[in-house]
């Protein structure tokens, strides 16, 4: 037994974490979710195994049995994913212990500096007592400059050893704190995130704390958003929300590279971070667990951070991914390494499996257009049993997937992903069997990177190859060469399909490149102008950003003109001149919207303004878009319905209006509506308001003053860290004859939409 | 507009795709004009011959190749083609009845009476007896 073993056995365990572990459903639900999975991939066997028996095509062998092993592949792949995912598990949040020191580690190479600022701000602003040091990679003197404003501590070196890992390392052996946070320069974390995670460290055997990483730049290129039905995909959401849940059940879930604190003596042994890959955050955990660390999952939203937002950026930071996971087998394979269960075995081998799928979606790809050219099906006995087996194992396929997706995946977005990195993916998996080596690239988050031909060549070569295949086949039946429709049709189907999937992916990677310096936080606040003709009007905004916003304002104002706002963004509002630089569209009547750019004398007001978009806005977008589950929802609506036809509840519609709010002693306050019905309101509030609290509320728009009393209903606080930003969902009813539905108009979703 | 050059040379792809497709499979193309004009093409011969050498051919081109060598009294074309609608249709009993007549006209009586035989001892059904 090593000295660092005795040492940590003689340690006083206060906790075990796994007792921290909870189930996130009911017996009966997981039951049905394993049955589920376990006839999904019974079936795809029997599929399997009927179509090596039985449709193996002898005329064209090579490409038949190409597709059967694709298939065989995507049977592992679901097996490997539903074994991970067998049990979802949540975290009971233990209490952070006092007195431990903690070393925040921000790693920085070519990052802006504005960006960055941001982030070591939202570390140094982290409740639990630290030292925040930043890593610069790149030796930069504005670095520096503002590690000295800030007040944080500065670290760099003389190479760019070992990339991320190298630097990551060289301040780990000129710190001394017992537990490291660790953030990417893009990453801004809450003010209770050591809060939430550094209790779990209380089992001397747990390793590593990893969140998930969540970013706030929606617009970026692995996002969509409906912000009409209230709903947010995210290519990351199945790997956060359910297989990093799922490995936490197996004691597999790993360290992810930022938004993580890691216990410093179980990286005594190594340094600190396992170097020797692209991808050190899942060679160091695998490292660890197989020496007997344990590792954590919170899913919490506890960091935000920026995602790719052009083609060439999201490929780039993919290939990393892929080559690094890949090339760690080489060097630490799960399947042999001594030290593991069989269940990390085989939750580390998945993750790395994940990104062989390149091979089976290039043949999956070809196949249709090669069908079409060669008039050779890579399946014989195209008949009726071999259809009833097809579709028996995708109903099997798709309906287990949805089930155990519990609301996560959506299997067209997810196909439209693995189009977008097919080629990728197979770079990886070709270097990885030739055995290159990949470079620690950093990816960009600004943007700006565009298009890069070389990244969608493969993409514009599948378009060509298949409009080609289904022209040559429509050529080929018109004038009769071949005669087999129903062969045609059905390989002209599956082209087409994979053609409109291959021009979306083509229209991600030819959007325009990003042009704005800052994320705009879709987010509705009150804004007052101070001059004076303008007291008494309210306006709102429909997104805010570090530098300015678009605001909704009832009245003209002039284009070019300069302004002295107020934004009630939190308890204390903030004060600011601001430009108006654009126009947009008449949203209704006198309503119009505006293009503002803040000025701020000094950093301070910007700052303020950051703090409130990280702490405020950001929680109550991503409540905003966590729509509950189908269930939850058939059975509210349901509800809702009765209620509806029993006249206790009317109809609610999302509207976005800004209030003056009066209470009795005499106090007043700016808040925003979320929803409208005909007899009240719910309203974000910068202030929490006792139920029965008698308010009275102005909105003042160009159509008149509309004003009432209101009753609180209820008041519930919403998520957030930081309080001077917390905010609180106020419901209320509107006493007397008012009908608000009219007044939604003004700023709907729709409107917003 | 920034679509245009793509579609462009995507056009020019189609366009080589669809000369390429006529150089492979001319003496096809060459039979799908109008039928008349298909008869008085003196290169009939030669692209008949062409697409009965073909391993696949549809049963349509197969059926015009039949009936303009019947116009045009080739017999021995207008057989060869029915055979090879009566291999893909062994069962077809109207082919097999126009292939012996085509044998018959071709002077190749033997093949002819063979198969009228065979024809006359196949049940309404289609089997053979």
């Amino acid at each position: 037994m090593s000295q660092q073993h005795i040492v940590r056995f003689i340690s006083k365990a206060t906790l075990d974490a796994d007792s921290t572990l909870a189930y996130v459903e009911s017996v009966s639900r997981r039951n049905l979710r394993k049955s589920a999975a376990v006839v999904g991939l019974g079936v795809y066997a029997i599929y399997l195994i009927y179509r090596g028996l039985y449709t193996l095509n002898p005329d064209a062998l090579a490409f038949s049995l190409a597709v059967y092993l694709a298939e065989i592949h995507g049977f592992f792949s679901l097996a490997f994913y539903y074994f991970q995912i067998w049990e979802l598990r949540r975290r009971n949040v233990p209490p952070p212990p006092e007195g431990v020191s903690v070393d925040v580690f921000i790693t920085t190479c070519n990052e802006d500096v504005d960006l960055l600022r941001q982030t070591v701000r939202g570390a140094i602003n982290m409740r639990y007592p630290h030292r925040t040091f930043v890593l610069d990679d790149g030796r930069r003197p504005e670095v520096r400059a503002l590690c000295e404003e800030l007040g944080c501590e500065y670290v760099s070196r003389d190479t760019n050893e070992h990339a991320k890992a190298g630097n990551w390392n060289h301040a780990y052996a000129r710190t001394s704190g017992a537990l490291i946070a660790t953030f990417d320069a893009d990453h801004v974390p809450r003010a209770d995130f050591l809060e939430r995670t550094l209790g779990f460290f209380a089992d001397p055997w747990v390793g590593v704390v990893q969140v998930p990483q969540r970013y706030h730049n929606l617009d970026s290129l692995q996002h969509r958003v409906d912000w009409r039905q209230r709903r947010l995909y995210g290519e990351q959401d199945v790997f956060f929300n359910l297989v990093m849940p799922g490995k936490d059940h197996w004691n597999a879930s790993f360290f992810c590279g930022t938004g993580a604190v890691l216990r410093r003596s179980a990286l005594a042994p190594h340094g600190g971070l396992v170097t020797g890959t692209i991808t050190e955050d899942m060679h160091t955990a695998l490292a660890l667990q197989s020496e007997g660390w344990k590792s954590v999952y919170l899913n919490e939203l506890l960091v935000t951070g920026l995602a790719p937002m052009d083609f060439t950026s999201y490929s780039s930071q993919r290939l990393r991914w892929a080559e690094g996971n890949l090339k760690i087998i080489r060097r630490l394979n799960p399947l042999t390494r001594r030290g593991l269960t069989f269940a990390q075995r085989v939750c580390y081998f998945a993750s790395m499996y994940h990104w062989t799928i390149g091979f089976p979606k290039l043949v999956f790809y070809l196949a249709p257009p090669l069908i079409l050219f060669s008039g050779q099906f890579p399946i014989a006995n195209f008949d009726r049993p071999f259809v009833t087996m097809y579709l028996a194992h995708l109903a099997a396929l798709v309906g287990s997937y949805k089930l155990l997706a519990r609301g996560t995946g959506r299997l067209f977005m997810d196909e439209l992903f693995n189009m977008a990195n097919f080629y990728t993916l197979l770079v990886a998996s070709w270097r990885f069997l030739a055995g290159g080596g990949g470079r620690f690239v950093v990816t960009s988050k600004r943007g700006g990177e565009g298009s890069n031909d070389r990244a969608v060549w493969p993409h514009y070569a599948m378009v060509v190859f298949t409009v080609l295949a289904i022209v040559w086949s429509a050529l080929g039946l018109g004038f009769g060469v071949t005669e087999d429709v129903v062969g045609a049709g059905i390989a002209a189907f599956w082209s087409i399909y994979n053609l409109s999937l291959m021009l979306v992916v083509l229209s991600f990677a030819r959007r325009p490149s990003q042009k704005r310096q800052a994320v705009r936080f879709r987010t509705s606040v009150p804004v007052e102008l101070l001059d004076a003709p303008a007291n008494g009007w309210l306006g709102v905004t429909l997104d805010l950003s570090e530098t300015g916003c678009t605001l909704l304002w009832p009245r003209p104002l002039l284009v070019g003109g300069r302004l002295r706002l107020r934004v009630h963004l939190g308890a204390h509002p903030l004060d600011c001149d601001a430009d108006i630089v654009s126009l947009h569209d008449s949203v209704r009547s006198e309503w119009v919207a505006y293009g503002v750019r803040f000025r701020f004398s000094g950093t301070n007001g910007a700052d303020r303004l950051a703090d409130g978009l990280y702490n405020m806005a950001v929680p109550e977008i991503f409540t905003r878009l966590t729509r509950p589950s189908w269930s939850v929802r058939v059975a509210r609506a349901a509800i809702s319905r009765v209620l509806r036809s029993t006249t206790l509840r009317a109809p609610r519609y999302e509207a976005y209006l800004p209030l003056r709010l009066q209470i009795r002693d005499g106090g007043e306050f700016l808040a925003t509506t979320r929803d409208l019905s005909r007899g009240g309101l719910s309203l974000v509030s910068p202030r929490p308001l006792a139920t029965g609290t008698v308010v009275r509320l102005i909105l003042r728009s160009p159509d008149g003053e509309w004003s009432s009393l209101g009753t609180v209903m209820r008041t519930t606080a919403m998520p957030g860290a930081d309080a001077a930003f917390r905010a609180w969902l106020v419901g209320l009813r509107i006493d007397g004859q008012a009908d608000l539905v009219g007044l939604r108009d003004i700023l709907s979703t729709e409107a917003l939409a | 507009m920034r679509a245009t050059p793509p579609l462009i040379a995507l056009g020019l792809l189609v366009s080589l795709e669809v000369g390429l497709f006529y150089v492979q499979h001319h003496d096809v193309v060459r039979l799908s004009g109008g039928r008349g004009a298909v008869v008085a093409d003196e290169g009939f011969p030669e692209a008949a011959r062409s697409v009965l050498a073909r391993e696949r051919v549809s049963r349509r081109v197969l059926e015009r190749v039949a009936d303009v060598a019947r116009e045009r009294a080739e017999f021995d074309l207008q057989a060869r083609a029915l055979e090879r609608i009566v291999e893909g249709a062994p069962h077809d009993a109207e082919s097999r009845l126009r292939l012996a007549q085509a044998l018959r006209e071709a002077g190749r009586l033997e093949e002819a009476e063979r198969l009228y035989r065979t024809e006359l001892g196949m049940d309404p059904e289609g089997g053979l007896r």
